[in-house]
């Protein structure tokens, strides 16, 4: 029923993760354990690339909020990259671009986590 | 270029740079009336006026002066504050359109203390006209932004809100249904720390911590359940519990559902951004829709049990009706009834008759402790053995003790069987029975005129290994004799004073109906019965009767 994929991948010392399709209520789950994956692995520098994800509802904003503040306390980050005008706004709408580097293009987030470890 | 910009800030700009360039003034500044507060306010100021953009100048309530184009800082005493008296600035334009009064271009004298000529007067006075308008229009642009931005959050709302429905309208696991609520409380609201507390078998239970450490005490929660507002903020709170205050919880929001309640407790939010009435409602919707999509899987988890239950019985009623005699034996002299009326759950009564030759014939009847599968299990058990036995022809009491000794060895220590059989020997109608632990038969003895109990026997089956033997009754049958064995469905059935049917109203009717048919009797007993409880019996009601006839 969902159309919804994530690919993950390695850029430096950074992980990136590819979303694609619908992050929802019913695929929300999918990103949690893709996330709880990289931390149990010791990675902490994550990236998730939204280029070819259409649509994003609350339950899936609220998988980054739930990683967040563990990932920053154990030294790393998730820089959100690559979204669409209507994903976007709904990060906006609730508030996220406070608290969360997003950010147009994934080279730019890279070096910024690059930068801080140097 | 002013009339086109949509940004207040840009028009307020460059309208001080414009007047002061043109006019060569040291300080200017723009007051303009709040969008929200309603107030007077420093939105730009220019030059050493020692006022402070964004400073507040006077009270929402006072009344300011727009009927003039131009007016001088003196017609404000006592209306605008002292620092605007100390700015130095000294000639107030009126920024107004035809329908609003937006505020004042505020200019001090000109560099070199020259007044100022009528023509630059006349020239800012039709610049502020055309800036008034382009304020007015970029207000009217930005309430409109925030109209729609408002908008787009209350059709997210709704999304979030339908999305969660269909989604937990598809789920029956608890724990996925929990996540989605937890991601989608996180996501929404833009919090991290909450709990949702809740009766589970009715014990309040914390079902979602998020973030949270430490514990919350049984009395405690049973407190916050009985919290009588839709929502409340801690600090509103008499002597919130340690747990709230340690780990920062803001607010708590109430669920109900029937006589069911819940609590939602939320810190606050991570941009520290305050809940508005609007967000407390959405917080309810949510709350509610989680708490009732909860209860939903309890009703269906207990529907589904009770199905289960339901057909355990199904099949316990099928085991326990193959076991009957059907058809009952008929064999001379006797006249035979037997009935077994089930009560709603399936009981553990058995009866059977059995000719295991042409001459002797068997007649059992047992109560079984528990109901459902197992009593009907064990019942089986019985039966089987019953039926093996009986053909040998062995010593009554020797085979009693031996089926005990089986059913003690198979069953666990709290089941027991009462149980009662006995064998007619057709040619001599001499009657053996063995009573273990089994409700007394009543016998009407036909020669003596007069009821007997038959009790000879031992302990309940199942009970203890077999150490005393079982004792046999022994009775030489005559015509008119009849023996009625019975379970306590019926001797303990009940009416409404809670008083027993008891065994002597069962011995008085045999005694008065002794002469017609066994069938006859049985009914008498039947029909006497559920006149007493009404209907209202709760166990098996089980007979065997057999009367003897003319030989």
């Amino acid at each position: 029923m969902s159309n919804f994929d994530i690919r993950s991948r390695q850029k430096e010392s950074v992980e990136i993760l590819d979303l694609s399709g619908e992050l929802d209520a019913h695929t929300a789950p999918d990103l949690e354990k893709e996330i709880t994956t990289l931390i149990d692995a010791g990675k902490y520098n994550i990236i998730v690339n939204f280029t070819s994800l259409e649509y994003i509802s609350s339950a899936g904003l609220g998988v980054f909020m739930a990683y967040i503040e563990e990932l920053r306390e154990l030294g790393g980050d998730i820089k959100l990259t690559n979204m669409k005008e209507g994903v976007y706004n709904v990060f906006d709408l609730l508030g996220f671009p406070t608290l969360y580097d997003i950010m147009d293009d994934e080279a730019e987030a890279v070096k910024k986590f690059n930068n801080a470890s140097a | 270029m002013l009339i086109e910009s949509h940004d207040p800030e840009f028009v307020v700009n460059n309208l001080l740079l414009i007047v002061m360039g043109k006019l060569l003034t040291p300080k200017a500044a723009i007051f303009l009336t709040g969008e929200q507060s309603g107030a007077l306010y420093v939105a730009g100021s220019k030059g050493r006026t020692g006022l402070k953009k964004g400073q507040q100048l006077c009270s929402p309530r006072t009344s300011l002066p727009f009927e003039k184009s131009l007016y001088r800082l003196h017609e404000f005493e006592n209306v605008l504050p002292e620092p605007v008296h100390q700015s130095g600035l000294d000639i107030f334009f009126s920024i107004r359109t035809s329908s609003e009064h937006l505020g004042y271009l505020c200019i001090a004298p000109k560099t070199g203390k020259g007044n100022y000529p009528e023509t630059e007067l006349d020239f800012i006075e039709n610049l502020v006209i055309i800036s008034a308008v382009a304020l007015s229009n970029s207000f009217l642009v930005s309430r409109l932004k925030a109209a729609n931005r408002e908008l787009d959050q209350k059709v997210q709302e709704l999304n979030t809100l339908f999305d969660i429905s269909r989604e937990f309208n598809a789920m029956v696991d608890r724990s996925q249904m929990l996540n989605v609520f937890r991601f989608t409380l996180m996501g929404q609201m833009f919090v991290r720390r909450f709990f949702f507390l809740m009766k589970l078998e009715d014990r309040p239970q914390l079902i979602i911590q998020q973030g949270l450490k430490g514990t919350l005490g049984m009395e405690d929660k049973e407190k916050l359940l009985e919290m009588d507002t839709e929502y409340m903020e801690i600090s509103d709170m008499d002597d919130p519990p340690d747990f709230l205050k340690d780990n920062q919880i803001f607010a708590l929001i109430r669920m109900s559902f029937q006589d069911e309640r819940a609590v939602l407790g939320i810190s606050k939010r991570a941009n520290q951004q305050p809940y508005t009435l609007s967000d407390y409602n959405f917080l309810i919707s949510l709350g509610n829709l989680a708490f009732l999509s909860i209860q939903k899987t309890f009703l269906l988890e207990s529907r589904i049990e009770k199905e289960r239950m339901e057909e355990e019985l199904t099949i316990a009623r099928t085991i326990q009706n193959t076991l009957f005699p059907s058809p009952l034996p008929k064999p001379k002299p006797l006249d035979i009834s037997a009935t077994n009326v089930p009560s709603r759950q399936v009981g553990g009564d058995y009866y059977d008759v059995l000719c295991s030759d042409e001459r002797n014939l068997y007649l059992a009847i047992a109560d079984l402790t528990g109901k459902g599968i197992p009593a009907s299990l064990l019942m089986a058990n019985l039966q089987a053995m019953l039926h093996v036995l009986s053909p040998l022809q062995l010593d009554m009491s020797e085979t009693t003790g031996k089926i005990n000794d089986i059913i003690f060895k198979n069953t666990p220590s709290d089941k027991f069987i009462s149980f009662f059989w006995g064998r007619i020997d057709l040619e001599n109608l001499e009657f053996q029975y063995c009573n273990a632990g089994h409700n007394p038969p009543v016998y009407w003895n036909a020669k003596k005129q007069k009821i007997e109990l038959l009790s000879t026997g031992g302990m309940l089956l199942g009970a203890l290994s077999t150490f005393v033997a079982y004792e046999q009754g022994t009775i030489e049958l005559g015509e008119g004799d009849v023996v009625l064995m019975f379970t306590d469905g019926i001797s303990e059935a009940m009416n409404e004073n809670e008083e027993e049917f008891g065994e002597e109203r069962i011995a008085d009717i045999l005694a008065s109906h002794h002469h017609e048919t066994s069938q006859q009797i049985q009914q008498h007993i039947v029909d006497e019965v559920k006149t007493f409880c009404k209907g209202n019996y709760g166990d098996d009601m089980t007979m065997l009767i057999f009367k003897v006839g003319p030989s």
